[in-house]
């Protein structure tokens, strides 16, 4: 699941995802849109990749909400605040890559995550 | 007689005028923090997209070096819009230097990382044998000053193959125990107006003079927020001309 309010790196992501073979089962534009769309969802994604300036609920408040759904979903906090990433870990998510990465350093994360 | 109270007045409209430059000023540092941000997201899409053009299969080894060449300009770019945001998060107080960072560590992860901002030319650290352990203060600042040190460094060099001797050493100064950084070029002869630059605050002055060192400018005002200081000189050099030292003193911290 991919979420970013910016459509241009949805793009980019899933770009990137499909090139690698991922399937990307849902997409959100603000916490909480993601919040919503991840309940209603049945095929829980592997990974979520979060953002966190987002409008209505940003993506450290989207990601609480969602592990308190379930307290197993690994998210990576992919944001260009890297003074957030304290907050981001402290809500659950499982990595932080900071705004700009490498292809390889996210490709990684995921994989270390959810082999494909 | 109705009494006047000029000096009443006056001061009223004069804390309303800071009030007012107060106000400019917060405006100004959020709307920075904001295109920052966005800056960063555009840079994120543009490496991207060059990356997936770089690992595309039997891309043109020519145009595989352009987009590598691009590719090293955004990485750079964006050490400068990060920058940017800690300047900011500075001046609004509300950055604080950390506790203490492994220097050891944090040198050979900045090397690596240096090596991936410029995959096009070759980049070769040299580490004199030094201490196994050497623990600074600054942990939120110092990893941010090593990057934009060398990265500043690796530009003005220009050349394909670039070396640099790093040397970490312990050193005793009025304000207590500091360690010495030492980074050296031995072929970038700095002009001596670069190096005056970057003496004291000559460089604010005169702005002709660091027009090339943005990175160094930055090392500079973040060592000093650290406590410590940075500066330039001549070094002996190859193929007769002189080289460059960076020579910086960060404050020495106690180990976790």
């Amino acid at each position: 699941m991919i979420v970013d309010d910016e459509m241009f790196i949805v793009e980019l992501y899933r770009d990137i995802l499909q090139l690698r073979g991922y399937k990307v089962v849902a997409t959100a534009f603000d916490g909480e849109e993601a919040v919503r769309r991840y309940a209603a969802t049945p095929e829980k994604p592997d990974v979520i990749l979060m953002d966190h300036r987002m409008p209505v609920m940003n993506g450290v408040e989207a990601t609480r909400e969602i592990i308190r759904q379930n307290p197993k979903q690994k998210v990576i906090f992919v944001s260009a605040d890297v003074l957030v990433e304290r907050e981001a870990r402290e809500a659950g998510a499982a990595e932080f890559l900071p705004k700009p990465f490498r292809m390889d350093d996210l490709l990684e994360k995921i994989e270390k995550i959810a082999p494909p | 007689m109705s009494y006047i109270d000029i000096e009443g007045i006056t001061r009223e409209c004069n804390m309303v005028e800071q009030a007012k430059a107060a106000n400019k000023e917060v405006d100004l540092t959020s709307y920075i923090d904001l295109l920052g941000h966005d800056v960063l997201n555009s840079n994120q899409a543009v490496l991207s997209y060059l990356e997936l053009m770089i690992s595309t299969p039997g891309m043109d080894p020519r145009a595989k070096k352009y987009a590598q060449k691009a590719a090293s300009h955004i990485r750079a770019c964006a050490v400068l819009i990060d920058n940017v945001k800690r300047m900011t998060a500075a001046k609004r107080g509300d950055l604080a230097a950390g506790g203490g960072v492994d220097l050891v560590k944090a040198l050979r992860v900045t090397a690596d990382k240096i090596v991936q901002i410029f995959p096009d030319r070759r980049v070769e650290f040299r580490f004199h044998p030094g201490p196994v352990e050497a623990v600074a203060l600054g942990s939120c600042l110092i990893p941010d000053i090593l990057l934009n040190l060398m990265i500043n460094i690796v530009q003005l060099d220009q050349a394909d193959e670039v070396v640099l001797k790093v040397e970490l050493s312990p050193a005793r100064e009025s304000g207590g125990a500091f360690w010495r950084l030492t980074i050296t070029d031995e072929n970038l002869p700095l002009p001596q107006p670069l190096i005056a630059g970057l003496d004291g605050d000559g460089w604010a002055h005169d702005r002709s003079k660091t027009v090339k060192m943005t990175g160094l400018v930055f090392a500079k005002l973040m060592a000093e927020a650290a406590g410590g200081s940075l500066k330039a000189q001549d070094a002996p050099g190859v193929k007769g001309r002189p080289g460059c030292s960076f020579i910086m003193h960060l404050k020495g911290g106690e180990s976790g």
